[in-house]
């Protein structure tokens, strides 16, 4: 063959070209890219939560998210892996796991939280896209479960705490929850439209159904999540509740709603459920899930010791969700011709 | 509303060329014509070294599937030598001095007969002898494909979806000369005794599709279809079923379902080959990417080493680090610029550092996307998952030899996650596996057979048994002792046959252990194999897997031809 004349470089080697295997090109579509917009989509309902609780809100997020990124750093630096805190992923944990938990927490639980989530749920299991169950939420209920109590103090609507100020006896909420209340089979004295603006006690992300929705619109519009799990998992729980309120004292539409937009159902449905490490990969297998997510929730609800069940039901379905990629593996292209 | 089918990617088009006009570049000083340019064995070669060539001349032959091949210019035979490809593989090629002079074969006459008066045996030997191979890639020979389809198809679709990439070379073909395409399909109808035909156009290629329809008009033999622009649009699957709705599965052609699908590139030849005599030796090839000088589609002598091409076009803008034979999506990076246009080349990319960079972190965050995208509707962030792990049985469970390597999961996968490179080497092993179990099968049924064929004629063989009879009648005892013979011999005979039946068993298991065995070992060879080669300057991750070697994975698997 002829010599490589024309494109020797200076030294009088031939470039040495790249040799790989197709394709050759790729989408823009990065990690990174997917989590920058969940938290975009993450953003508003926290300027809503420092504006209903006060500026403690902003803290405590901060808190859990950097407590998120410096375990998953020095998680990575230990252990020798590639570096892997840009892809932004321990940013979204931090951020729903601050999510989770009341404005009152001491600032020492996010960062247990950031921990466990980061390094027992996500590093040991092989990290990013490895983890079994909801980094996140497996923290909420770690905490939940350990300390009660604290996890339990939500403070009125308009308390206004103060960036650094602790939380007093004295700013805790007396009375119940809408969601205790509707489980001791009484309405919420909170007005419907309260419970949907957010104007009600909760975790610093959940109280606001009307900018988790917005955040859902947007991640859609950005296509980073399907509308099949939120869709299936609160409509699942919004027919159970219209078709078989837990008493029969409840109108049933009314109890419908106040039971959809009480506690984290929302925001479990949303962002949480729709993580895509922990749920099916398959359309079908979506549904199914957020069916399974919901069908536990109410359940949970209904009869079980606590008085929110989105946690749980999510945790519980995570663990199914191989089995569910496994049983809605499509029909492959020519695949029903040949069963014919 | 265009056609499409279910699953696929919009792939970013980056058809920039689409409005330069083509451009017939002069022979090089030397072309390199390949004698292997198509799927079947190699042509043989019909001139030696010194020999005066002319344009059009065959310089070699084939018996069985083939194709021969021709000179694209004249001049003198300088050598006939090994050439590597585009596509990676070697061939003996015939080296010639091109002597300017262009001077034509006298075989190369137009037929001087109208269409109605040729029949069809004469117009698939026509089509043979113009060495007329598909021009979209894969290079099946064109006369061959004509012969398996007769009488066994109803549908002619002339594949104009070019979904791939950059490549622009068949919409310009259109544009500029819409009357061959559709000639060549009418003669390719004739052939086959069919009645209609599908010109099937991506809706990204308005004016082409605006030009053929204002040629055609309505009702005609040929009707226009109109295709969505996604990717791959143009894989003969979905576009079979984008255009009639039958799904036809990997691994089985196109006339299964009653089709046979010629790329438009294809029948521009075929139609050359009528009107002119001329057999295939120029092509039309799109040059592109952001390290060429002047982007453009050339008419390009085949034989034509890329660096020639790439020089016409101005040159090197920068350094180049990937250069590409084909289109993006599914073309091969070549390292050697030299080797030469064949006719199965649509394109040239030469792609800088920019373009040529490859992620080498990744991980699979379970998106879903690519499930969605596969257009053979498999999972293949699960594939790549138990490719990796080298699980081939559950690899083979979940339809890995579906795959048709289009590439699209690769593309979107955000978790840059190099899926189609892990099937492709699974897909490989598995076939490996199937060849070597089918092979196992047959060496057991026949130690089997041989068995029973010895137990049989020991059987035979086995002297009588003596034995003391009670005394009774003559009569009744020669009876009893005749079927009592009978029952021993039977019996003993039985015995015999298990045993020996027992032996092939036992003999083929070990057989088969052995095998086993060795093919364990080979495996491990190739488990060991991609750290050897491994290049990336960062320890390999404490993934429980190491990436399949490049060189492995780029070893073009045949099926894909
Ligand atoms: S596209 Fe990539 S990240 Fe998404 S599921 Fe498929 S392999 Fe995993
Ligand atoms: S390369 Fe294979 S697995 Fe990937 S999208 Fe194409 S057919 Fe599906």
């Amino acid at each position: 063959m002829n010599q490589n004349t024309t494109i020797e470089g200076g030294s009088g080697l031939p470039p040495l070209l790249t040799v790989s295997p197709s394709p050759h090109i790729k989408g823009t579509d990065s990690t990174r890219g997917i989590m920058l917009d969940v938290v975009i989509a993450l953003l508003p309902p926290l300027v809503f939560a420092c504006y209903i609780f006060g500026m403690r809100a902003l803290t405590v997020t901060l808190v859990s998210v950097a407590a998120c990124l410096l375990s998953e750093g020095l998680f990575n630096l230990i252990l020798k892996r590639h570096q892997s805190i840009g892809d932004l992923s321990a940013v979204v944990t931090g951020m729903l796991l601050a999510y989770n938990l009341p404005v009152s927490v001491p600032l020492w639980m996010p960062v247990l939280g950031a921990l466990f989530a980061i390094v027992v749920v996500k590093g040991l299991f092989g990290g990013i896209g490895k983890n079994v169950v909801n980094p996140a939420l497996a923290a909420r209920v770690f905490l939940f479960m350990s300390f009660p109590d604290l996890m339990s103090r939500y403070v009125p609507p308009g308390s206004a705490i103060g960036a650094f100020e602790s939380v007093s006896d004295a700013d805790i909420l007396a009375g119940a929850t809408p969601l205790a209340q509707l489980k001791q089979g009484t309405m919420p004295d909170i007005p419907l439209m309260d419970l949907i603006i957010g104007s009600c006690p909760g975790t610093i992300g959940e109280v606001s159904s009307l900018l988790l929705i917005a955040g859902f619109i947007y991640l859609m519009v950005r296509k980073v999540i399907t509308w099949h799990i939120p869709i299936a998992y609160v409509g699942s729980v919004a027919l159970i509740c219209y078709l078989l309120p837990s008493s029969s004292a409840f109108i049933p539409h009314e109890f419908m709603l106040s039971q959809i937009f009480s506690g984290g159902l929302l925001l479990a449905a949303i962002f949480m459920a729709t993580d895509y490490v922990t749920s099916p990969i398959t359309r079908t297998g979506r549904i199914i899930f957020g069916i399974g997510c919901g069908i536990i929730t109410v359940f949970i609800r209904y009869f079980g010791g606590y008085n929110e069940g989105a946690s749980f039901a999510i945790l519980i379905m995570n663990l199914l969700v191989r089995y569910i990629d496994n049983f809605t593996k499509p029909v492959k292209f020519g695949g029903l011709k040949k069963q014919a | 509303m265009p056609l499409t089918f279910k699953g696929g990617f919009h792939v970013e088009e980056h058809k920039h060329t689409a409005k330069c006009q083509t451009v017939r570049m002069p022979a090089p000083a030397r072309v390199y014509i390949p004698l292997q340019q198509h799927i079947g064995a190699p042509a043989v070669c019909t001139v030696k070294v010194g020999d005066r060539v002319l344009r059009g001349q065959k310089l070699g032959e084939v018996n069985g599937l083939g194709a021969p091949v021709h000179s694209s210019v004249s001049g003198i035979v300088e050598k006939i030598d090994n050439v590597t490809l585009p596509n990676g593989t070697k061939s003996m090629a015939v080296i010639i001095a091109n002597d300017g002079e262009d001077a034509l074969d006298p075989s190369v006459a137009p037929l001087g007969r109208r269409l109605g008066d040729v029949p069809s045996e004469e117009i698939t030997a026509i089509i043979r002898e113009a060495g007329i191979t598909g021009m979209g890639g894969a290079s099946f020979p064109t006369h061959a494909k004509l012969s398996s389809a007769m009488g066994k198809v109803e549908t002619l679709i002339v594949n104009c979806a070019e979904c791939e990439p950059y490549i622009t070379a068949d919409h310009r073909l259109l544009l500029e000369h819409p009357a061959s395409v559709i000639n060549g399909t009418k003669i390719l109808l004739k052939a086959l005794g069919l009645r209609h035909g599908i010109i099937a156009v991506e809706d990204n290629k308005r004016g082409a599709i605006d030009k053929l329809e204002a040629l055609l008009g309505e009702g005609g033999l040929i009707s226009v279809k109109e295709l969505q622009t996604k990717y791959p649009q143009g894989d003969e699957r979905q576009l079979i079923y984008a255009l009639t709705g039958k799904e036809l599965p990997a691994g089985k052609l196109p006339s299964e379902v009653g089709c046979v699908i010629f790329n438009a590139a294809t029948t521009a030849a075929v139609f050359t080959a009528f009107a002119k005599g001329l057999p295939l030796i120029e092509r039309i090839v799109t040059v592109d990417g952001d390290c060429v000088n002047k982007p453009g589609n050339v008419i390009v002598p085949i034989g034509t080493p890329m660096i020639d091409v790439i020089n016409f076009c101005g040159g090197f803008k920068g350094e180049p680090k990937k250069i590409i034979a084909g289109g993006p999506m599914m073309g091969n990076a070549v390292w050697d610029v030299n080797a030469p246009i064949v006719k199965g080349s649509s394109a040239i990319l030469c792609f800088s550092a920019k373009l040529a960079k490859q992620s080498e972190h990744f991980a699979c965050i379970r998106c879903g996307r690519c499930v969605e995208a596969c257009p053979m509707h498999l999972m293949p962030a699960y594939l790549a998952q138990y490719a990796a792990s080298d699980n081939l049985e559950a690899c083979e469970k979940w339809d890995i030899l579906s795959c048709v390597e289009c590439g699209t999961c690769s593309y979107i996968c955000p978790g840059q996650v190099p899926i189609v490179q892990y099937i492709r080497a699974a897909k490989a092993r598995v076939n490996e596996e199937k060849k070597a179990a089918k092979a196992r099968e047959e060496e057991r049924a026949k130690l089997q057979a041989e068995a029973v064929a010895k137990a049989e004629e020991t059987a035979e063989a086995s002297p009588e048994p003596e034995k003391a009879v009670p005394a009774l009648t003559k009569e009744e005892l020669r009876a009893a002792k005749a079927a009592e013979k009978a029952r021993k011999a039977a019996e003993k005979a039985e015995a015999a046959a298990a045993k020996a039946a027992k032996l092939a068993a036992k003999e083929a298991a070990r057989a088969e252990a052995l095998s086993a065995d060795e093919e364990e070992a080979a495996l491990e060879d190739e488990a060991v194999m991609p750290e050897d080669v491994s290049t990336s300057e960062e320890a390999p991750h404490p993934v429980e897997h190491s990436e399949p070697a490049e060189e492995e994975a780029e070893a073009p698997s045949a099926d894909e031809e």
